[in-house]
C-alpha cells in the first residue's frame, strides 16, 4: 500500500469513516508492516492530542464565560472524566484538595446513566474546571435519563428525568421538579430538600421525593424524615419507614400509598426501555425512568388522553399534532381498544370512516408499514417521510366502533411524528399511540 | 489511612493524571473511530484507582495502564455485544500495543502536545478553527459533518490534509530539538 493511501485510510479509520471494504486491507497491512503500525499509532496519538486540546479550549471558554450553560447528548456510559477519580479519592479519604483545587472541594460530583441529556449552569463564583461538578448555586436540569449525585458530605442521590435541582448549600437542595432518591448517612443528618410545596429534613435515612406541577410527595424508605408543608407550617410530620405524604391543594399533608419501587436507587447500565402508551398532551415529558424524553409542541383541535386513557387521541377537523422525540423510537398507531363516547344508539357512532383523511410525517428514513386485515385504511406515500391517510369504511357501516378495528400503522425508527386532519374531514378520528424506546430498528 | 498509603495514593493519582493522554491515545488506537473511547478511558481510570495497591511505585506505569486499558476495551465491547476487528485479533492487538508503548516512551504526549500547539499556530485561521471544533465533542466525523451540515467527504479531505501537515510539523520540531539538545550535551 502506498504511503499516502495508508495515511488516508488510517485517518479514515480513526475518524470512523473508512468504508468496510477498505478496513480489511488496512488490517492486513497493519499485520505485516511495522512501519504501518507505527504510523497508525502516531495518528492515533495526534488524534487524541487534538481531542484533548479542544476539550481544554472548551473548558477555558466555559470558565471565562462564568455562567456556564451546556448540554451533553446521549452519553453512552455512566462515568466520565477525572471526576470519577476525584469521587473515588474523596471517598477513600485522600485530601480532595489534590484534584479539586487549592481552597475546598466542590460540593458534589455527578455521573450520568447512558443516554442521559442534561444542562448545567453555575454562578459566577464557580471555579472548578470539570463538567461534572456541582457547587453552591449550580442548577442541574435532567431532561432525559438519570444522574447520580455524590455529595462530599456522603449523601448520595439518584435523580430521574425530567428533573431540575438547585444546589443551595452543602446540605441543602431545592428541587423545582423531578423524582429523586436520597441516602443520607448518619454524619450528614439534617440534609434538607425543598420542593415548591414541601420542606423535607432528613433525620438519618433513605427517602424519595417526587415533585411535579400537580403534586409533591415524600416517601420514607428507611429511618425518619421530617416533612413540613410550605403553605402551612403547622402541617408538619415526622415520617417513618413505609410512610408517604403528599401536599393537597390547601397545603395539608395527606397520606398516600407508599411507593419505594417508584424511585431509582442506582444508575441503570443501559438506556431504560419503555414500551407502552404515549401521553399525548402538549408539553415535554419523560418515559421509562427518564429513558426517553419527547415534546409535543403543537396540539390543535385534538382531544388528548380521552377520559384519562393515556395514548388515546381524538382528531377533530383541521386537527394537528406535532411530536419530537429525543431519540428514534418505534411508534404504533392503531384504533383505541375501547369505544370512546359510545352513545346509547350503538349504530350511530362512526369512527374512522370515509370522511376521515389527512397527512402524517415522520423521519424520511423511517420504516412505515401497515397491518390492515379488514382494508380499513389507505396509506399513500407522498414523499420520503410524508404520507396521506384515509379511512375507507362507509360511515353507514355497522359496528364502526373504534374497538372493532384491526388496522395498525408502524413507524419504525423515527424521531418525529406529526399528524394532521383535513379541513373538510368532519368525522372524528380516534387513535391510540404507543411507543417503543429505544427503537428496535437500525 | 496511614501517611505511607496516602502518599502512595497521591503518587498514583499523579501518574494517572500525567498519563491520561497516553492512555486515551492507546484506547483510541484499539477503538478507532468509536465515540465510546472516552468512556472506556474513565472505566480504565477507575480500575487503575481501585487496583492501586497492586502497583508498585517505580515500576512501569504505562505497561500496567495499557494492560488495564486493553482489558477494559475488551470487557466494554463484550458488554455492548460489539466486536472490533482489531481487538478480536489478539496478535494484531499485541503488535499495536508494542508500537504504542514504544511511541509513548519515545515521545511522551506532553512533548507531542507542546509541539502540536506550535504547529497549530502556523495553520490558516480556517484550518485552525476546523481542527479545533471537530474535536469539541467525542462524536464521529460523520456525526460531526451531519451536525455541521457539511458533506463528510469535504471535511474528511480537509482534515486529512491538515493532520498530515501537523504530523510532519511535529516530527520536524521534535527532530530539531533532539539535534539541538544533542549538540548541547
Amino acid at each position: 500500500m502506498r504511503r499516502v493511501q495508508l495515511e488516508t485510510r488510517i485517518q479514515g479509520l480513526l475518524d470512523g469513516t473508512l468504508p468496510e471494504d477498505q478496513v480489511d486491507a488496512l488490517k492486513s497491512e497493519l499485520s505485516v508492516s511495522e512501519e504501518a503500525r507505527r504510523l497508525y499509532v502516531q495518528y492515533a496519538r495526534l488524534h487524541t492530542a487534538l481531542q484533548f486540546r479542544s476539550k481544554e479550549i472548551q473548558s477555558l471558554e466555559k470558565h471565562s464565560a462564568k455562567v456556564t450553560p451546556f448540554k451533553k447528548k446521549l452519553r453512552k456510559a455512566p462515568i466520565r472524566k477525572l471526576v470519577a477519580i476525584a469521587a473515588a479519592i474523596a471517598l477513600a479519604g485522600v485530601p480532595a484538595v489534590f484534584l479539586y483545587g487549592p481552597k475546598r472541594p466542590a460540593l458534589a460530583v455527578f455521573q450520568t446513566a447512558p443516554g442521559t441529556l442534561y444542562s448545567l449552569t453555575h454562578t459566577s463564583n464557580f471555579r472548578f474546571e470539570s463538567d461534572l461538578l456541582l457547587d453552591q448555586g449550580s442548577r442541574l436540569t435532567v431532561t432525559q435519563g438519570s444522574v447520580e449525585i455524590d455529595f462530599t458530605s456522603g449523601v448520595k442521590s439518584v435523580l430521574t428525568a425530567p428533573s431540575t435541582i438547585l444546589l443551595k448549600g452543602a446540605a441543602h437542595l431545592y428541587m423545582d421538579e423531578g423524582e429523586a432518591w436520597f441516602k443520607v448517612p448518619e454524619a450528614a443528618r439534617g440534609f434538607r430538600v425543598e420542593t415548591d410545596e414541601q420542606d423535607i429534613i432528613d433525620l438519618g435515612t433513605v427517602f424519595g421525593v417526587r415533585a411535579t406541577a400537580a403534586e409533591n410527595e415524600t416517601h420514607v424508605i428507611e429511618g425518619v424524615v421530617k416533612v413540613t408543608s410550605r403553605a402551612q407550617s403547622s402541617a408538619q410530620e415526622a415520617l417513618s419507614a413505609g410512610e408517604a405524604r403528599k401536599t393537597d391543594a390547601s397545603g395539608n399533608l395527606v397520606k398516600i400509598p407508599y411507593d419505594p419501587a417508584g424511585f431509582l436507587s442506582a444508575l441503570p447500565s443501559e438506556i431504560v426501555r419503555y414500551e407502552g402508551a404515549l401521553d399525548v398532551r402538549e408539553g415535554t415529558r419523560s418515559l421509562g425512568k427518564g429513558g426517553l424524553s419527547y415534546t409535543i409542541s403543537r396540539s390543535v383541535n385534538t382531544e388528548p388522553n380521552v377520559d384519562g386513557y393515556i395514548g388515546e387521541l381524538v382528531l377533530n377537523e383541521n386537527a394537528e399534532q406535532v411530536i419530537q422525540f429525543s431519540r428514534p423510537v418505534d411508534l404504533y398507531i392503531s384504533a383505541p381498544g375501547r369505544d370512546i363516547f359510545t352513545p346509547s344508539n350503538e349504530n350511530s357512532p362512526i369512527w374512522n370512516s370515509i370522511d376521515d383523511y389527512g397527512h402524517f410525517t415522520c423521519a424520511a428514513e423511517a420504516e412505515v408499514s401497515l397491518t390492515d386485515p379488514n382494508n380499513e385504511i389507505r396509506l399513500e406515500k407522498l414523499s420520503p417521510g410524508r404520507y396521506r391517510w384515509e379511512f375507507l369504511s362507509e360511515n353507514t357501516a355497522e359496528n364502526r366502533f373504534a374497538s372493532k378495528q384491526k388496522w395498525e400503522i408502524k413507524l419504525g425508527h423515527t424521531d418525529r411524528f406529526s399528524i394532521s386532519k383535513g379541513q373538510e374531514s368532519q368525522a372524528r378520528t380516534a387513535l391510540r399511540i404507543g411507543v417503543i424506546s429505544p427503537s428496535k430498528g437500525k | 489511612m496511614s501517611s505511607i498509603s496516602q502518599d502512595h495514593d497521591v503518587r498514583i493519582v499523579g501518574l494517572i493524571t500525567a498519563h491520561q493522554a497516553d492512555l486515551a491515545a492507546y484506547i483510541n488506537s484499539l477503538l478507532p473511530g468509536d465515540s465510546s473511547a472516552a468512556d472506556v478511558l474513565q472505566r480504565t481510570n477507575l480500575v487503575l484507582w481501585k487496583k492501586r495497591d497492586k502497583f508498585e511505585i517505580g515500576t512501569d506505569f504505562l505497561a500496567w495502564g495499557f494492560s488495564v486499558a486493553r482489558w477494559e476495551v475488551k470487557s466494554f465491547l463484550k458488554e455492548q455485544k460489539r466486536r472490533s476487528w482489531l481487538v478480536v485479533d489478539e496478535d494484531l492487538t499485541r503488535l499495536v500495543t508494542d508500537a504504542a508503548v514504544e511511541e509513548a516512551k519515545e515521545m511522551p504526549m506532553s512533548e507531542l502536545r507542546d509541539a502540536l500547539e506550535r504547529c497549530i499556530a502556523k495553520l490558516k485561521p480556517g484550518e485552525k478553527e476546523l481542527v479545533t471544533h471537530r474535536y469539541y465533542t467525542d462524536e464521529t466525523l460523520s456525526d460531526y459533518a451531519k451536525n455541521q451540515g457539511r458533506p463528510v467527504t469535504s471535511l474528511k479531505t480537509s482534515l486529512a490534509r491538515i493532520r498530515s501537515s501537523l504530523k510532519r510539523c511535529i516530527e520536524s520540531i521534535v527532530l530539531i530539538e533532539s539535534i539541538t539538545e544533542g549538540g548541547k550535551e
